[in-house]
């Protein structure tokens, strides 16, 4: 079931769990890639995948412009 | 600033139960690039000539290459090197999870040597590396295993043996988080003969590259190209069941001990697209960093085993191993025999095709119901699972078949030798009668024995023109002056000396991290590996040394150790069974290869390589080298 969070919308149907969303984040907020250390995460169990974001979340948008799959897309005029 | 690589490597002892740390040279990093480079170095330097691939003193190492750990596209490819119990070969087996973690954790490779004196399994979480018990561990599947060890240490990445491990099955496995192969080779044998029952591996570092700015801007290239490649979405949804028409017209489902090919119209309506959607297709499912997301999130629909579920690292494997070969009917049946044998922990080419060789031979009559020791001779759901089970715990028949191929024709004696199907002891994935490409050629010649990994191109798929494959040899270095002898013949190209480049690239690409799927590969020319190498690791090369270092020489080193062992040409040689029988695919017959049409394929390829008619690397070449 799609989404909405935080200005996102998610649809676990698309997700791939290939951690796009959290590598480009890490990578923008520390200079490194890990997925641990992004502000996005999903918690992936195929189509009960949920996605959740921390409070330090920039809202630049990266996660969803590195998703492959066009399961996370900014809603638009929101961020 | 340098990147993409971690830095260091573990060395963990068993017999010793010690922990050491060392910095990742910097000349390994320039001359080796990374992977299955650099791994093939350390096992050279660590392996001591006629070593039992089952004793202590087999090291085992595990590396990640530069650019692993990022957000290259589908740059998740962790390389396991060791000797395989299977081949008696130098082994690197890929998978596509693992290494990111251990490169997060500080490590781009990790050297296992020794023999512990109980069940241990080793946990890393960054600086903390640990020898631990495993006993409670013992005896479980490798599903059950992982979710205990994801339980104890978190969202960790965690790679373990089943019972078929453990009990040194030759063709046993490891998974890495349930679902990620080192299949065909039986490293899992080699964990089980250290007393080893998993690795979990948790890092809270990351991963720098040099040059950011281009490093992304190279990234977003890949990604753009790959989006506009063909294919892509029927990739994503299907897998390698997206060739299914392919498949179906050169007879990739066989039947009989390579004697024929499944039924086309019924092979389609088991295990085809519409059935593999209507059954069993859940979602798709990606390595890390992938794009193409070619793995499947199944589950069984309907039936006795309806709910189970699982991912596949290769949807399609599930028809040809169980359905076709071991006629264990469809999906319900088929993938839950898939799902078993995973959680045993044990290749299913291999097993498919050694329960296969031996009811060929009883219904041949030659060999008597007394070689099933009990069992009822067959094929079918139930007795698949039956001798799963008997081969994972080498109970009756099933320790026949779970030892190589030699020990398993031994054996059973008689004329099971002149009906064997492998290559260096290792089961083919693909006929070689018929048609000829790079993927069915290099199964010859691969270092690992029968398997293609290393020879994937374009080729398997009949039909390319001749600009498409020259574009595509340019891209993967092919250079200018070769195109006359790679491309000629009445497919296009020359499947043995085309083999060559395909091998320098696919296994340049392992060295630096990257996935060599057709899709993938395609993207990852030659420049754009060394714009992704140059700005993850600052280091500087010219993209003919790139392709040598990480690919040409690593594929001489691996050629070099199996000489060594006594491997030699006459072990490039196909299956007596396809030297000999013809094959009936689609109601058409292809004769068996002759001998002057395979001594033509390997001098060619041996030609191309600089090497001798016997196969043996010049003095010449070995110095351009460096080896």
């Amino acid at each position: 079931m799609i989404q909405e969070v935080n200005g996102f919308q998610y649809d676990p149907s698309k997700c791939t769990n290939c951690l796009c969303c959290r590598l480009i984040c890490s990578f923008n907020s520390t200079d490194r890639f890990n997925p641990l250390k992004a502000h996005i995460s999903i918690d992936f169990n195929g189509p009960g995948s949920t996605v959740s974001f921390r409070d330090e979340c920039l809202k630049c948008g990266l996660c969803a412009r590195y998703c492959p799959f066009g399961a996370l897309v900014e809603k638009e005029g929101v961020n | 600033m340098s990147g993409g690589f971690a830095g260091s490597i573990l060395h963990i002892d068993l017999t010793e139960r010690t922990v050491k740390k060392s910095e990742l040279p910097e000349d390994l990093k320039r001359d080796y690039i990374g992977g299955q480079g650099i791994n093939t170095c350390l096992f050279h330097s660590l392996c001591r000539p006629k070593t039992d691939p089952l004793s202590p003193e087999n090291p085992m190492v595990i590396g990640a290459g530069p650019l692993v750990g990022t957000i290259a596209p589908a740059s998740s490819k962790t390389l396991l090197t060791t000797r395989s119990p299977q081949s008696g070969t130098i082994l690197s087996s890929p998978t596509g999870e693992l290494g990111n973690m251990l490169k997060y954790a500080g490590y781009d490779h990790l050297v296992i040597t020794g023999r512990a004196d109980k069940p241990v399994y080793i946990n890393i979480d960054d600086d903390r590396v640990s020898i631990l018990d495993a006993t409670d561990l013992r005896g479980l599947d490798i599903f059950d295993a992982t979710d205990i060890l994801q339980g104890r240490h978190g969202r960790c990445s965690v790679a373990a043996i089943g019972p078929a491990g453990e009990n040194l099955v030759t063709f046993a496995l490891i998974l890495i988080n349930k679902q990620a192969t080192w299949g065909r080779g039986g490293a899992g044998a080699v964990f089980g003969s250290k007393n080893l029952k998993a690795i979990a591996v948790r890092g809270s570092r990351g991963i720098g590259v040099a040059d950011p700015k281009a490093f992304l801007k190279v990234v977003d290239q890949c990604v753009q190209e790959f989006k506009s490649g063909p294919f892509i979405d029927q990739w994503t949804r299907y897998g390698l069941l997206m060739a299914w028409e392919a498949w179906m017209a050169t007879g990739k489902l066989t039947v009989d001990n390579w004697g024929g090919s499944y039924p086309p119209e019924e092979a389609t309506r088991l295990w085809g697209p519409k059935a593999y959607e209507k059954e069993l297709r859940k979602g798709s499912y990606s390595c890390p960093s992938c794009p193409l997301g070619c793995k499947g999130q199944l589950e069984i629909r309907e039936g006795e085993f309806k709910g189970v579920s699982f991912v596949s690292s290769n949807p399609f494997a599930i028809s040809e191993g169980f359905g076709s070969r071991l006629k264990t009917g469809g999906y319900a049946w088929s993938a839950k025999c898939y799902e078993v044998c995973n959680r045993l922990g044990m290749d299913l080419g291999s097993f498919s095709a050694k329960m296969e060789f031996l009811y060929f031979l009883y219904e041949k009559g030659l060999v008597g119901r007394e070689a099933y020791q009990g069992l009822e001779p067959g094929l079918g759901f139930e007795k698949t699972m039956e001798m799963l089970h008997k081969t994972a715990y080498r109970e009756g028949v099933g320790d026949v078949l779970a030892g190589t191929w030699q020990e398993t024709v031994n054996r059973l004696g008689g004329a099971a030798r002149e009906h064997a199907v492998h290559i260096k002891r290792v089961d083919p994935t693909m006929d070689i009668r018929g048609y000829q490409c790079t993927e069915n050629v290099g199964q010859l010649t691969s270092s690992r024995g029968g398997h293609a990994m290393s020879a994937l191109s374009v080729t398997i798929v009949p039909g390319r023109s001749a600009d498409a494959l020259k574009r595509y040899g340019r891209r993967i270095g092919v250079p200018e002056d070769a195109f006359d002898r790679v491309f000629k013949g009445i497919h296009g190209f020359h499947p043995s000396r085309f083999l060559k480049w395909v091998e320098d690239h696919n296994t340049l690409l392992l060295s630096l991290g990257l996935c060599n799927r057709s899709p993938l590969a395609r993207v990852f020319s030659l420049e754009r590996c060394l714009e992704l190498y140059q700005a993850a690791t600052g280091i500087t090369a010219t993209a003919e040394k790139l392709l040598a270092a990480g690919g040409e020489k690593i594929i001489n080193a691996e050629r070099l150790y199996n000489l060594a062992e006594g491997f030699a040409r006459k072990d490039d040689m196909p299956p007596k069974r396809w030297m000999t029988e013809s094959i009936i695919v689609g109601g058409r017959e292809y004769p068996p290869m002759d001998e002057k049409q395979v001594a033509s394929l390997l001098d060619d390829y041996y030609d191309e390589r600089g090497w001798d008619t016997g196969g043996v690397p010049g003095e010449e070449l070995l110095k351009r080298l460096g080896l």
